[in-house]
């Protein structure tokens, strides 16, 4: 069901192929500098070097030239390089659909031309670029602390004979107590022992002469129960010296390539984005959790306790420096969740949440009531990791999907980037991205899909939500409302925003439907004030995912009146019209009773509302397909269940087409989908395209009759094309007879023109249907009628 | 007692709250909609535009031919290509830039002179929004042949020019001309393709 919402299979149109060709061939013939003032066909230098760039942050093509400063040269060559994959003709499918788009639109031909297009480009670009740098500039400070040799190897030997010497007497009267703990696997007692062994390390520390540098490191070393226990039970003094040798060592060579390689990425991609406003404890949290996140890198005992908890207390310190100078504060755009780092990828639990979605620090939350960092670190210093590892491993996984989640990072994205990293030939991406998407799809059904009618509600809803979304958000921002949202958040941003999370995380760690199962009265008297202040912030989103049903229960329940009409879509009807300002006063206040309503009601439905936020009802930063359709059409009238499936299902095939889409969207004029209940065919007015049960009935002939349809809407909005397809097909000497499909005869140069770019689509996407028209018959547009099969390829797909 | 009451009705203070906080919005906005509005963009110094040849100057050619006797036209234009009838109106036919798309020019009915023309795909630059430049806003809106794929009749009464165009993508398909301030030959020609309202499209 998801792949509809994210297509895996893009109708190839080696569209963005020959775009990108084409900016190789510019990016050449610059290299030579007595070019540079020249024009490359539409391309000029500066225009050049600006889409080169673009192209290869989008596609993640930085690796190319790792280590290299970014010129010209370098953005050409990992160009160069993506375009020379032997899988080239795939491109267009393994490129995520968000960023296929995105990267279409900037390189269309009357985009590249636009100034202002390139200089807001020009603008992003900068701030990507100052993330990247200012993520390199941590990288290797990070690195550097990671790996500085306090204690030359051979000096250890020499100072864990001096500390044995020193704790000898002490360390001996713990082997009573050490030996029974490893009999009865008492991690009480092994905690005991660990403070206590501690204890006596760092005295005896103190009583030795050390040379500063020497004796901050040792301070900084905590033993484990393991070592002290070890210790304790060891009579000879050598085996002491080596064992205690061996947890105060600085890392072997092995162990600081897994450290720089596969842990310190995680840490960067947490710590950058910190606020110079993060306390200390915030930042000591935010390190170990970023541990956690690579703990299937250590578990199996890679590398030893002592050295995890010191190289989470010197980097904590150490990014306790940089997040204190940390002035810059990037947008979602610049500083991505998903990061590819020297071949894995790595998920920024810190990464600035998308506006719109719900607000707040994810790194918080297993603070308050979980204490997942305590567990790992206790567990560290018990010796019991290697137990819990794979206990401590699903609960942060939980956070890291959590995430995702919130930041409308679906499983179908990350199935997309495996498949560009495929065919980058990046293989541990490949399985990284595929499981991570696995585990996302169990969490979120796990968290939402717990009744069986959910999932379909969800599928059928989903797409409109977002297109009613950005209708009430119109509306809101046209009435002040999200004034007050927005002020809610900025004015108690931080504590507000934090509930509402914590709130939401709640949620769905005791169950989102047993939240409403106690009841409307149960959840009054328990639940107001955490829910009141959880929710603003998502409002608008998550009143969208609940809008079909939320307001049929507004009118049930206050019983408002006839005006509204009999269900959610009339009144997505009624509100298109309020924003459009077509309605009277009288609506108007209607409108805001229904509102404050619909508020209550979104208030008290906290477990719907944890379903959207998991589900992922929310902005992608690398956009959506769902985004994209629903800045296409909108839908009015009274649509049942099946039959908006149904038209969704169309829209979304539709939409694999994406030359097609793109040119016939206008987010600012929305194609509205009415139903209505009539016997006649389908039929178009303005930018209204009228659905009649002639044009439903299964998603193939949804699907002619919408494309048939907005066809018409295509022809108004594309008018040059129009214009040249009735140069050739409207004269009175035409080459070829009207395409025969459409049912109604005479068929008119419009019906035509709509009826052309129908066959081409049905064809690919229905080839063995049937046409009335032509006498009960398959028909193929390229075989039989190869003049408008080769006008709808050149001018449209 | 109270703290009862409040703890009881709690959920109705709160909705009360919202419901205020909306219309204190709303009346605000509404205020600052009457608020004079400062210009956001700063002056800037006038720069005189390079003058460009006007597209529309062509239609002066063409109004200019509209009820000059059959004769004139044969000097001005030369012998037509072809000489056909259509809608029982002797229809003289002159090549035009697009193949297979020649200029039609209607003769009265008596034949002794020019009642209509109809030109086929101006040039580009001849578009909806510059006739609106040149002529003002049209006097009139019919559907016709080519509005199922947007493209209506816009009618310039007093300069006697209609325009089939869209409006929204600013393309023009054809350009009629005919006696200013009379439309009656338009009507009588056109007459079967010309609707009043916006017809269903399927």
């Amino acid at each position: 069901m998801d792949s509809q919402v994210y297509p895996t299979t893009p109708l190839p149109t080696n569209n963005l192929l020959s775009k990108l060709a084409l900016l190789s061939e510019a990016g050449h013939f610059y290299l030579e500098e007595k070019n540079k003032d020249q024009l490359y066909k539409d391309w000029t230098y500066t225009n050049t070097e600006i889409y080169l760039r673009e192209v290869v942050l989008t596609l993640g093509l930085m690796e190319y030239f790792k280590g290299e400063s970014v010129s010209f040269e370098s953005l050409l060559s990992a160009l160069d390089q993506f375009l020379s994959s032997p899988d080239k003709n795939q491109l267009e499918s393994v490129v995520p659909f968000g960023i296929l788009k995105n990267l279409e639109e900037i390189l269309d031909e009357e985009n590249r031309k636009k100034e202002e297009i390139a200089e807001s480009i020009k603008k992003a670009q900068d701030e990507k670029l100052a993330y990247i740098k200012k993520l390199a500039g941590i990288k290797k400070r990070l690195e550097q602390k990671a790996e500085e040799v306090l204690i030359p190897p051979e000096e250890i030997v020499k100072i864990a004979q001096q500390i044995i010497e020193e704790i000898q007497p002490e360390i001996n009267n713990l082997a009573k107590q050490s030996q029974k703990a490893i009999e009865d696997e008492n991690e009480d007692l092994e905690k005991v022992l660990q403070e206590k062994g501690q204890q006596i390390y760092l005295q005896a520390i103190g009583k030795i002469e050390f040379p500063p540098v020497f004796l901050q490191y040792l301070l900084a070393q905590e033993l484990s129960a393991n070592t002290i226990i070890k210790l304790a039970n060891q009579t000879d003094n050598l085996q002491r010296q080596v064992t205690l040798a061996a947890a105060i060592s600085p890392l072997t060579k092995e162990e600081s390539l897994l450290v720089r390689e596969k842990i310190l990425p995680a840490v960067y991609v947490n710590i950058t984005n910190l606020s110079s406003q993060t306390t200390t404890e915030e930042i000591k949290e935010v390190v170990t959790l970023s541990f956690l996140q690579e703990i299937s890198e250590f578990s199996q005992e890679q590398l030893p306790s002592e050295k995890i908890l010191y190289l989470i207390k010197v980097l904590s310190s150490e990014s306790q420096e940089i997040v204190a100078n940390n002035q810059e504060i990037f947008s979602p755009a610049a500083a991505p969740t998903l990061i590819q780092d020297n071949g894995r990828v790595y998920i920024s639990l810190t990464s600035p949440p998308i506006p719109g979605n719900p607000q707040g620090e994810v790194y918080k939350l297993p603070g308050k009531k979980d204490n997942l960092t305590k567990d790992f670190l206790e567990s560290l210093k018990n010796g019991t990791f290697k137990e819990k590892a794979g206990q401590l491993e699903s609960r942060i996984s939980d956070l890291t999907l959590f995430k995702l989640s919130i930041q409308g990072i679906s499983t179908e994205e990350l199935e997309q980037m495996a498949l560009l990293a495929k065919y980058k030939g990046s293989f541990s991406e490949v399985t990284q991205l595929q499981e991570t998407a696995s585990r996302l799809r169990s969490f979120q059904q796990q968290a939402f899909y717990r009744r069986s009618d959910q999932l379909q509600i969800w599928e059928t809803n989903k797409d409109n939500c977002f297109s009613f979304s950005q209708q009430v958000q119109g509306f809101l921002s046209g009435s002040g409302i999200s004034q007050t949202v927005n002020l809610g958040v900025s004015k108690f941003a931080r504590q507000t925003a934090q509930n509402s999370l914590q709130n939401l995380w709640s949620g769905l760690k005791i169950g989102a439907n047993r939240i409403t199962s106690g009841g409307i009265g149960k959840v009054f008297s328990t639940g107001l004030k955490t829910l009141s202040t959880a929710m603003l912030p998502g409002l608008s989103k998550a009143a969208a995912f609940l809008g079909l049903n939320i307001f049929k229960g507004a009118k049930n329940i206050l019983k408002i009146g006839a005006g509204i009409g009999s269900g959610g879509l009339s009144f997505v009807g009624s509100l298109l019209s309020f924003s459009s300002g077509g309605s009277g006063k009288k609506i108007l206040e209607l409108f805001t009773w229904v509102l404050v309503v619909a508020i209550a009601i979104v208030f008290v439905l906290a477990g719907p509302i944890t379903f959207s936020v998991i589900g992922g009802a929310f902005v992608s930063q690398a956009g959506s397909i769902t985004k994209s359709t629903s800045e296409c059409f909108s839908f009015e009238g009274s649509w049942d269940q099946g039959d908006l499936g149904m038209e969704n299902s169309a829209i979304l095939s539709l939409s694999n087409s994406l030359s097609y889409f793109s040119k016939l969207c206008n987010k600012d004029q929305l194609i509205i989908l009415v139903r209505e209940n009539s016997d006649q065919w389908c039929y178009v007015q303005g930018n209204s395209i009228y659905i009649t049960d002639k044009c439903l009935g299964n998603e193939e002939n949804a699907f002619y009759s919408l494309t048939h349809e907005t066809g018409h809407i295509f022809a108004a909005r594309n008018g040059t094309i129009y214009s040249e397809f009735e140069k050739i097909f409207g004269a009175a000497n035409k080459p070829e007879a009207a395409v025969c499909t459409y049912p109604i005869k005479p068929i008119t140069t419009s019906e035509d023109f709509a009826e052309s770019i129908t066959l081409y689509l049905t064809n690919q996407n229905y080839p063995e249907r049937i046409y009335n028209g032509c006498g009960s018959k398959k028909v193929i547009l390229q075989t039989e009628y190869p003049i408008h099969y080769t006008f709808v390829t050149q001018y449209i797909f | 007692m109270i703290k009862n009451i409040f703890k009881k009705y709690k959920i109705f203070i709160f909705l009360g709250l919202i419901l205020i906080i909306i219309i204190f919005l709303k009346i605000r906005a509404s205020n600052q909609k009457n608020l004079p509005t400062t210009p956001l963009i700063p002056p800037t110094v006038y720069i005189a535009p390079t003058p460009t040849p006007d597209p529309l100057l062509i239609n002066k050619f063409w109004q200019d031919l509209i009820n000059t006797p059959k004769e004139s036209l044969l000097e001005k234009l030369g012998p037509a290509e072809k000489t056909v009838i259509t809608n029982n109106r002797t229809v003289l036919t002159y090549p035009s830039d697009t193949e297979n798309w020649p200029t039609q020019v209607f003769l009265s009915i008596d034949k002794n002179s020019v009642s209509f023309i109809k030109r086929f795909f101006p040039s580009k630059e001849e578009t909806y929004l510059r006739f609106i430049e040149k002529y003002g806003q049209y006097d009139k809106k019919y559907f016709g042949e080519q509005s199922p794929s947007g493209f209506d009749i816009y009618i310039f009464e007093k300069t006697g020019i209609a325009i089939v165009a869209s409006k929204d993508s600013d393309v023009i398909l054809q350009v009629w001309y005919f006696s200013p301030n009379n439309t009656e030959n338009l009507l009588l020609i056109e007459n079967k393709n010309l609707k009043e309202t916006q017809p269903k499209v399927f």
